[in-house]
């Protein structure tokens, strides 16, 4: 089906489809995941608080339009995260590549999320943010802590059948790394 | 402490400025208006209580005061308000200028009547239930209205009403076993059909609404056993729908069988999910549909379109609730929105508390449950006065001399619509009338006024006039006992134009007043107004103020000098434009309408704390102190302690964490060490015990995930950008930020008014 999906995702691409697509970031508490909406939405680095509720924006990332949820990473406030599954159409699981201490907890987070029935189907965009901090660790390493080595491809086109996962690293500071991941993400929305 | 300061612990109030201007031209060149935050109920140490009633003026209405001419002779005073000659009553006969009442003394600006008033009815209270938290949720709740019912006055009428997809009503002269009536929450009922179906029709007595209502001094057990039997509403959420949620009925039944009460009271919601059926429905069943954010609310998305209809519908209960004195309280316990938003109105006008929390099992629903039954006291030499937090059906009215009107009020209440002689032409807030009521108010309760000056330019107040301001309350106790709180303020006029005077009006100045009052003015605005276009007023505003004021030669801007009262109104504003306050941007709709709410109902000074929040630094080697709320503030070897009002940190720097860590506080030898790492944690307690809603209390180390709270808050004098590095844990942190600094912002502010 080649030619329809590539279809589509030209239509995507142009901005002419009118649905939003929905998606979630998600991820442990000071992942980056606020930080990261903020400059997607206003191209300006701000400190955030910790976010208690969640909150929506909508998004224009190369011309496709997101809905982008964030919802609170803090321990508690995970269990919230079940609420928004329906019907989402991508999930942006953010990884703070620089704190090694807390990647088995994003690990656990990230497995329940991929087992989870309601998600089968959605392709994950997982990003490890904060390359910038010289002690961040590597692609290869935070593939084999999350236990992601085999992961769809970087410039595969969509598969039917076969949820879409994809690591990338990237700065929020440094505004770097994340537009390719939206981009590879665009091309696996339905 | 400040002189503004005293006058507020004497009286409850503080002006912007304490001079007046002496024109309505003159009002310009203040940039500030002139208005006062106050506190009706404070709790003011030695208060006068005299057990009668006020002589009034028969002109002007104005209350009897030490600022009244007296002639001792004929026994007559004349209104400094309106310049009538009064008789003094039988009673003050043998009154002389040795034997003066307490209303006729000069050092007390304020008092309080005990009115010698029938006693009403005592409050009613009912609590409002929902049922569709969970299982944990629901035991957390239970304990924490079993712990309210023993510190709730027993005089108090009591009811209890659930609800979920169906709505109970609870009767509660069924002793032994608990009965209920139900109504399905889909439906919505007219008044009459509820009071049919609950038999309220005898409207004169209180007959029917006493089986929904009992003193809890004879229902305690009766409610205790409802309260332990509750159980989860059996219509159970699901991975795709919501649960069944009918706060819409539950409330306005709750309202039906309060509006049969002559003592009015409180309804108090405690709410875990937004309303999705019947009436006030703020979302849908369905999870794929999300609640509202303010991006909709902002765009009127498809995702906003309940919030009309719901809102209309809390709203068409604020009129009944006024008119029956009945406050609408709101605890939303959820990690996610509730409604709050639609339900804004509602609370606000009928004088409601608003809480938001995690969830039942917190320390901050706990606790500020608990907090708003338990007693104030103010203790003196001569007496131990009890107050209750909680008061009810208060009328604020203002008189003001000729030279002075009063332009409105800012904060949780509604127009009395008295159009009287005192009312400006201009309005402020709500304006139009010279008094407002309150279903209900406390001793936190704070209010921003507004005023206007009458004369003009060319007929300016003369130089040793003086304008009379009083505020009176009347209010009833949970006892049913009438109040009246008198403050009666006094304030000569000038003009800037004159040096002398100016330097008077210079030192009469309240900047921390006069920024609260300001900020007041932005948040009523942020209902009608967009973000930048209240920025841009802001920043007017602070520039007209600070080149009216600072000195400073035109060519050389080395000269800017702002006198002492000025210097911190520019960085109260700096902090307050980025605050959540005003900004939305990671914060719900609702956790928005909430510190508003708060924010509006706060005194000078914890209104200046949730605009620019307190920093204390703890050291080993030095005794604790107030610090600047900067980056630079922040090291590895402090502690500090964070007051944002509703949020209380305490955060260990990175060698302090360290030390921690490894124990040495277990060591007797460092004794010193423990203290240190206890201390800031007591202070937090200290800080938090009096305020509603009780404050989030968090500790954590420097450069963790929760220092954020802090961090996003202290000035960015040391960002990425300014240093090139990304350090949080080390000597000289930095914030990850691109916005500018206050050093940047007053340069560019300097640069402003260089340019005028
Ligand atoms: N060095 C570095 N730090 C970053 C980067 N992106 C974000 N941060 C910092 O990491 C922290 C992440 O904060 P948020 O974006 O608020 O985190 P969050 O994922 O929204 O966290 P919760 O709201 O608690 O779930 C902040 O202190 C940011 O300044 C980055 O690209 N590089
Ligand atoms: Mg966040
Ligand atoms: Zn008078």
């Amino acid at each position: 089906m080649f030619l329809i999906n590539w279809f589509f995702d030209l239509l995507n691409y142009l901005g002419l489809t009118n649905k939003s697509a929905k998606i979630l970031f998600l991820g442990l508490d000071n992942a980056g995941k606020t930080t990261l909406m903020h400059m997607l939405k206003e191209s300006v680095m701000i400190q955030h608080e910790p976010t208690l509720h969640p909150t929506m924006e909508e998004l224009t990332i190369d011309k496709i339009k997101f809905q982008a949820f964030d919802l609170g990473g803090h321990e508690d406030a995970r269990r919230l995260w079940k609420d928004y599954y329906t019907t989402v159409d991508a999930i942006v699981f953010l990884v703070d590549a620089n704190d090694r201490d807390r990647f088995g907890e994003a690990k656990k987070e990230l497995d329940e999320l991929l087992k989870s029935g309601e998600l089968e189907k959605v392709p994950f965009l997982v990003l490890g943010n904060k390359i910038d901090e010289p002690t961040a660790c590597s692609e290869e390493e935070l593939r084999s802590s999350l236990g992601l080595t085999l992961t769809t491809g970087k410039d595969e086109k969509k598969e039917d059948g076969v949820r879409p996962i994809e690591v990338f690293m990237c700065s929020v500071l440094k505004r770097m790394g994340y537009r390719e991941g939206f981009q590879w993400l665009s091309k696996h929305l339905d | 402490m400040s002189i503004f300061q005293k006058q507020e612990d004497l009286n409850g109030i503080r002006f912007s400025w304490n001079i007046f201007p002496n024109s309505k031209q003159e009002n310009a060149r203040f940039v500030i208006p002139v208005g006062c935050l106050y506190t009706p109920l404070k709790l003011i140490k030695g208060l006068n209580k005299p057990k009668y009633n006020p002589v009034h003026c028969r002109q002007c209405n104005a209350i009897l005061n030490p600022y009244a001419t007296i002639d001792f002779e004929s026994k007559i005073w004349a209104c400094p308000f309106c310049y009538q000659r009064n008789k003094l009553p039988e009673g003050y006969n043998s009154i002389s200028e040795q034997n003066l009442p307490i209303e006729l003394i000069q050092t007390f600006q304020t008092i309080e009547y005990q009115l010698q008033e029938q006693p009403s009815l005592p409050p009613a209270l009912i609590f409002l239930i929902d049922l569709t938290c969970d299982e944990d949720e629901l035991i957390a709740l239970k304990d924490s209205l079993m712990q309210s019912l023993s510190l709730i006055p027993d005089n108090y009428y009591i009811g209890i009403i659930t609800f979920g997809a169906t709505v109970q009503i609870y009767d509660l002269t069924f002793i032994d076993f608990p009965k209920s009536y139900m109504i399905r929450g889909a439906r919505t009922l007219s008044e009459l059909q509820i009071k049919a179906y609950l038999g309220l029709k005898n409207y004169e007595s209180n007959d029917g609404v006493n089986k929904f209502l009992q003193p809890l001094s004879e229902c305690e057990l009766t409610l205790s056993t409802i309260i332990q039997e509750l159980l989860v509403d059996p219509w159970k959420l699901t991975k795709t729908r919501r649960p069944m949620v009918s706060t819409g009925s539950a409330l306005a039944i709750a309202e039906s069988i309060l509006s049969q009460w002559k003592g009015g009271g409180r309804i108090m919601c405690l709410l875990s999910h937004p309303t999705t059926n019947g009436p006030g429905m703020v979302a849908s069943l369905a999870k794929k549909e999300p609640i509202r954010f303010h991006h909709d609310i902002q765009k009127q998305t498809e995702a906003a379109k309940y919030v009309k209809e719901s809102t209309e519908y809390f709203d068409s209960l604020i009129k009944t609730a006024i008119e029956n004195n009945i406050s609408v309280d709101v605890f939303s316990c959820s990690f996610d929105q509730t409604g709050v938003y639609e339900m804004r109105n509602l609370v606000k006008k009928t004088g409601g508390l608003l809480l938001i929390a995690d969830k039942f099992d917190s320390d901050v629903f706990r606790n500020s449950l608990t907090r708003i039954f338990q007693k104030d006291i103010t203790s003196d030499s001569q007496d131990i006065d009890q107050t209750d937090f909680l008061c009810y059906d208060a009328t604020i009215s203002i008189a003001t001399s000729k030279e002075l009107r009063i332009a409105g009020t800012i904060g949780n209440c509604v127009s009395a619509n008295q159009k009287t002689q005192h009312v400006a032409e201009a309005e402020i807030g709500i304006g139009g009338t010279s008094s407002w009521k309150c279903c209900s108010i406390d001793s936190m309760s704070t209010f921003g006024f507004y005023f206007e000056i009458t004369n003009s330019e060319k007929n300016p107040v003369e130089n040793k006039k003086i304008g009379m301001i009083q505020i009176s309350t009347k209010y009833r106790t949970p006892q049913g006992q009438w109040r009246l709180r008198v403050t009666t303020s006094p304030h000569y006029f000038g003009s800037v134009l004159d040096p002398n005077q100016k330097m008077q009006i210079i030192q009469s100045f309240d900047q921390e007043a006069a920024a609260v009052l300001i900020a007041r003015y932005a948040v009523f605005k942020t209902e009608t107004e967009q973000y930048l276009a209240i920025i841009r007023w802001i920043d007017k505003i602070l520039i007209k103020l600070i080149s009216q004021f600072a000195k400073f030669q035109k060519d050389d801007p080395n000269s800017f000098d702002v006198p002492n009262n000025f210097s911190i109104y520019p960085q109260f504003m700096f902090h307050f434009r980025r605050c959540n306050l005003m900004k939305v941007f990671n914060n719900s709709p609702d956790e928005t309408v909430f510190h508003r709410h708060t924010f509006l109902r706060e005194s000078t000074m914890n209104s200046i704390l949730m605009m620019q929040p307190m920093l204390y630094s703890y050291y080993l080697s030095k005794p604790p102190s107030p610090v600047v709320l900067d980056v630079s503030s922040i090291s590895p070897e402090a502690i500090l302690l964070f007051d944002t009002y509703f949020h209380v940190l305490v955060h260990f720097g990175t060698q302090l964490a360290i030390w921690r860590n490894q124990g040495y506080q277990n060591n007797p030898e460092f004794s010193n060490f423990k203290q240190l790492l206890e201390q800031p944690k007591k202070d937090a307690l200290i800080l938090s015990k009096p305020r509603f809603p009780f404050p989030r209390f968090t500790e954590c180390d420097q450069g963790s995930s929760q220092s954020r709270f802090l961090t996003s808050r202290c000035n960015p004098s040391r960002t990425y950008k300014s240093t090139g590095f990304t350090n949080l844990t080390g000597k000289s942190p930095v914030i990850l930020t691109e916005v500018p600094s206050f050093e940047v912002f007053f340069d560019a502010l300097k640069q402003a008014i260089f340019k005028i």
